[in-house]
């Protein structure tokens, strides 16, 4: 790549203007760009509408939409070579194509990264840098710094401009249709009419008007976003200035061959004077002007142009009235639609818009909820746990805690064992059958990570003063037995077994409903 | 000193009432912290030290200096800045010109009470000459060991808020520490009570600690320390503590759990729970009680829980849940 070689003026530039530099790029090398762009569309868009079957048209045309990217990449390599002044032949576009699908990222492109709105501005990084990965990102940054949000209205603008194109062509057919079958499908589009008899050749001409407003819009729309990815660079890297650094080498060069006995301060003289007439703007403008813009050889002062100016205003041309006469009828009042009619069909089309507006609404709700779900399931999550029904455990502290388990008289088999000498054995049958009312008639959740003391704190809000005060003995006694190896006194021990009846009442109303049951 | 100070020879139901004591006295200096005086009282038991945490304001200094009056110990403080020597804790040699010797110049950790205030201020080779006195209480200066007066105790304080220009101590340091303390905001009839009594008839804003009582000797702190550690603890209960700092190990939402020392520490601060019970062997409840004191500052948070706004007594509190009872 020569910079010398550009084919356009090298210089800062607003974004907006080398946006509109790219359209003028187009505007200069459209012939070259036309044709290989032209048959790859028909490449991709004629499969499609022959493959597609008929009741599937209509999604033809986004087909052709998602392909974008691959015609942006065809019309960049062909573009960034006239940049160059290098002509590019069919051929040699069509050449290329299997190594632009290969190697520039088309596929990511074509996927996650389709409905980027600065696709054109970051395109050449992508296929003239061949950046991938981190040097692709940190290029990204630095040229997204300025330049990214025109990049966006651009893309944005061209999209409207594609509907334009589309529906500059419908009024052109409208305008030209004197059945009013033109109007009828406009209206269709909206009201969601189906005509089966016309209704192919209908989408046909939306699919052919798509196209036609691709292969105007798009060329136009990857031009500007180079250019803006040019100017940025220019930005960066000072391309203007290397030039301007090349232009004056090269003449000081040509002078030194002319002239070999020039003195060197001669030479600097000449440097100095040379920069000033670069750098400064009017001079520049001039040089700029003198090789393309195409103005008159003489000029004229003020008060000669503006004679000038009269003499041509007042040519024929410029002042040529006709009159013409023509028949007009005595009662030109035409037929007006009735009030009622015409009120239905605005009502239709309100509807019909209404109803694509809900189904807008539909899908961005979807959508959101989507992107949102988990927002949405913890919400939803205190009422499964709500829901989520708390079953007894079987099995505490290695004790079985099932009712079944119990004997039917468990403070006399508590007293049978005590006596016999099995305070262990004695004391855990009590506290087990405690934990069976707790469980199952308190319906505390116990869990396995609870302790004695735990179980006390559970048990308290919900147990008659009595009854906690029971259980409270109980524990400790079990807990004496348990941790510390000691046995309690007859003393201490005996309030339980005669106590026991009045804790497990509860339990024996459940026994006795069970049994009613 | 109160002339009915205790002798050193203790009975399990004597020691718990002077502990009992020694709460209700700090208690009347510290208003509104019971959970942070019993904690510290659980520390002073076991023979440990504490690392407290909290915004400043909330009586930290004035907790140590209390505890200080009411065993009638020898009280030192050392505030940790960032140009702080380790020579400046320890102690240091020092020529004498006019005796022709070397003198020992005992720092101030020979005491009975040390408050290392806003320790993480210090670097931490500053903080690291704590590590041998709280590990071994002993000193070593210039190659001899010294060692300090019985019964020892580090309180360090640090400061949650303020984080620039701290050093944030080293796990090894942490791990010294038997509990860390979270000293919280008081409630707002503590806050009343407080007032009334830093404010009632005296000038300047600081309690008075004249109005507390010595209601026992260091020796005596040591005998209860003696009863404490003949406390029965059963296997299951220890099973218990260790299968606690095992699942710390392998619990979800740590960066790594707790040492051996942990499982150590969990047993020695319930031996101390149950004394200040009036029990003379510990239950698992014991354990459960002092697990998140005795473990917050040896475990850490994994980066993610720690992004959605957890801290370890969260996670602590699930891994104690999670943890089954001892099954006798």
């Amino acid at each position: 790549m020569k910079l010398s070689d550009l084919s356009i003026q090298v210089r800062q530039r607003s974004a907006w203007e080398a946006i509109d530099l790219g359209f003028a790029l187009v505007r200069q090398h459209w012939q070259a760009l036309i044709l290989p762009y032209f048959l790859l569309l028909l490449l991709v868009a004629l499969p499609v509408w022959l493959l597609l079957p008929e009741a599937y048209l209509p999604i033809a045309g986004l087909v052709v939409w998602w392909f974008k990217p691959l015609f942006d990449r065809l019309l960049l390599y062909i573009l960034s070579h006239q940049l160059f002044n290098e002509q590019t032949s069919l051929a040699e576009a069509f050449s290329a194509l299997p190594q632009l699908i290969r190697h520039t990222g088309l596929f990511s492109g074509l996927t996650y990264r389709r409905f980027s709105l600065s696709r054109s501005y970051v395109l050449p990084i992508w296929q003239l840098e061949g950046l991938r990965g981190k040097p692709l990102r940190e290029r990204k940054e630095l040229l997204f710094l300025q330049g990214h949000s025109n990049a966006l209205w651009l893309t944005i603008g061209c999209i409207h401009l594609e509907f334009i194109v589309v529906l500059s062509l419908y009024t052109l057919i409208l305008m030209f249709d004197p059945t009013g079958a033109a109007w009828e499908h406009i209206k269709s589009m909206f009201r969601g009419d189906v005509d089966i008899d016309t209704q192919y050749w209908r989408m046909l001409l939306d699919f052919g008007f798509y196209l036609l407003a691709l292969l105007a819009i798009e060329p136009f729309y990857v031009a500007a976003g180079f250019m803006l990815y040019i100017n940025r660079r220019t930005q960066l890297e000072a391309w203007d200035i290397e030039i301007a650094f090349r232009n004056l080498g090269e003449r000081l060069n040509q002078l030194t061959k002319a002239s070999a006995a020039v003195v060197p301060s001669l030479a600097l003289l000449l440097m100095l004077t040379s920069l000033c007439l670069i750098v400064s703007p009017s001079v520049y403008a001039q040089y700029a002007e003198s090789e393309h813009e195409f103005l008159a050889q003489e000029r004229l002062a003020p008060e000669q142009a503006a004679a000038k100016i009269k003499e041509v205003m007042a040519l024929d041309e410029l002042n040529n009235r006709t009159k013409v006469k023509t028949w007009v009828a005595k009662n030109s009042q035409e037929p007006k639609p009735s009030k009622d009619q015409f009120s239905e069909g605005v009502i239709q089309l309100i509807a019909s818009i209404l109803k694509s507006l809900l189904w807008i609404v539909v899908i961005v709700v979807v959508i959101l909820a989507l992107v949102y779900r988990q927002k949405i399931l913890s919400y939803l999550k205190p009422l499964r746990h709500q829901a989520k029904p708390t079953t007894p455990p079987e099995v505490l502290f290695g004790l079985d805690i099932r009712p079944e388990s119990l004997p039917e008289d468990i403070a006399g088999t508590a007293r049978r064992l005590w006596q016999e000498g099995q305070t262990r054995e004695a004391l855990s049958l009590l506290y087990r059958g405690a934990l069976v009312i707790l469980t199952h008639e308190e319906h505390l959740d116990i869990q396995a990570g609870h302790t004695e003391g735990d179980i006390l704190k559970l048990a308290q809000p919900t147990t008659a003063a009595d009854r906690y005060q029971y259980l409270r003995t109980l524990t400790k006694l079990w807990q004496t037995k348990a941790y510390a190896h000691r046995n309690p006194s007859q003393q201490d021990v005996e309030p339980l077994f005669t106590g026991w009846n009045q804790f497990q009442a509860p339990r024996l109303a459940l026994s006795t409903e069970a049994v009613q049951a | 000193m109160n002339a009915s100070l205790p002798t050193p020879s203790l009975s399990l139901d004597q020691a718990s009432r002077l502990a009992e004591q020694i709460h209700t006295e700090i208690a009347k200096a510290l208003i509104g912290q019971q959970t942070v005086i019993r904690e510290t009282l659980i520390a002073l038991l076991a023979g440990g030290h504490v690392l407290i945490e909290g915004v400043p304001g909330l009586g930290k200094t004035l907790l140590v200096r209390a505890l200080a009056k009411t065993i009638s110990g020898q009280f030192a403080r050392i505030q940790f800045t960032p140009d702080l020597m380790p020579a400046d804790i320890s102690g240091h040699v020092l020529f004498d010109m006019h005796n022709q010797r070397f003198d020992v110049r005992k720092g101030p950790v020979f005491t009975n009470l040390l408050l290392a205030d806003e320790i993480n201020r210090a670097p931490a080779k500053t903080q690291s000459a704590l590590l041998e006195v709280m590990q071994e209480q002993q000193v070593t200066i210039e190659g001899s060991a010294y060692p300090v007066p019985l019964p020892f105790m580090t309180l360090a304080t640090q400061n949650p808020l303020e984080q620039e220009g701290t050093y944030p101590l080293p796990e090894a340091q942490l791990d010294r520490f038997l509990l860390k303390v979270y000293i919280g905001y008081p409630s707002l009839a503590e806050e009343i009570a407080m007032v009334n009594a830093v404010t009632k008839q005296q000038v300047g804003d600081r309690f008075q600690l004249e109005q507390l009582q010595a209601v026992v000797t260091p020796e005596a702190i040591s005998a209860m320390q003696q009863v404490t550690a003949q406390i029965d603890v059963d296997n299951a209960v220890i099973d218990y503590a260790a299968r606690i700092t095992q699942a710390t190990r392998k619990g979800q939402g740590l960066r790594f759990g707790a040492g051996p020392r942990g499982s150590i520490a969990l047993v020695r601060a319930a031996r101390a729970h149950a004394l200040l019970e009036g029990r003379d062997f510990v239950h698992p409840d014991d354990i459960k009680q002092v697990a998140l004191p005795v473990l917050r500052h040896r475990v850490s948070l994994a980066p993610e829980m720690e992004l959605e706004g957890y801290n370890t007594d969260h996670v602590l509190t699930a891994v104690l849940e999670k943890t089954e009872a001892p099954r006798q």
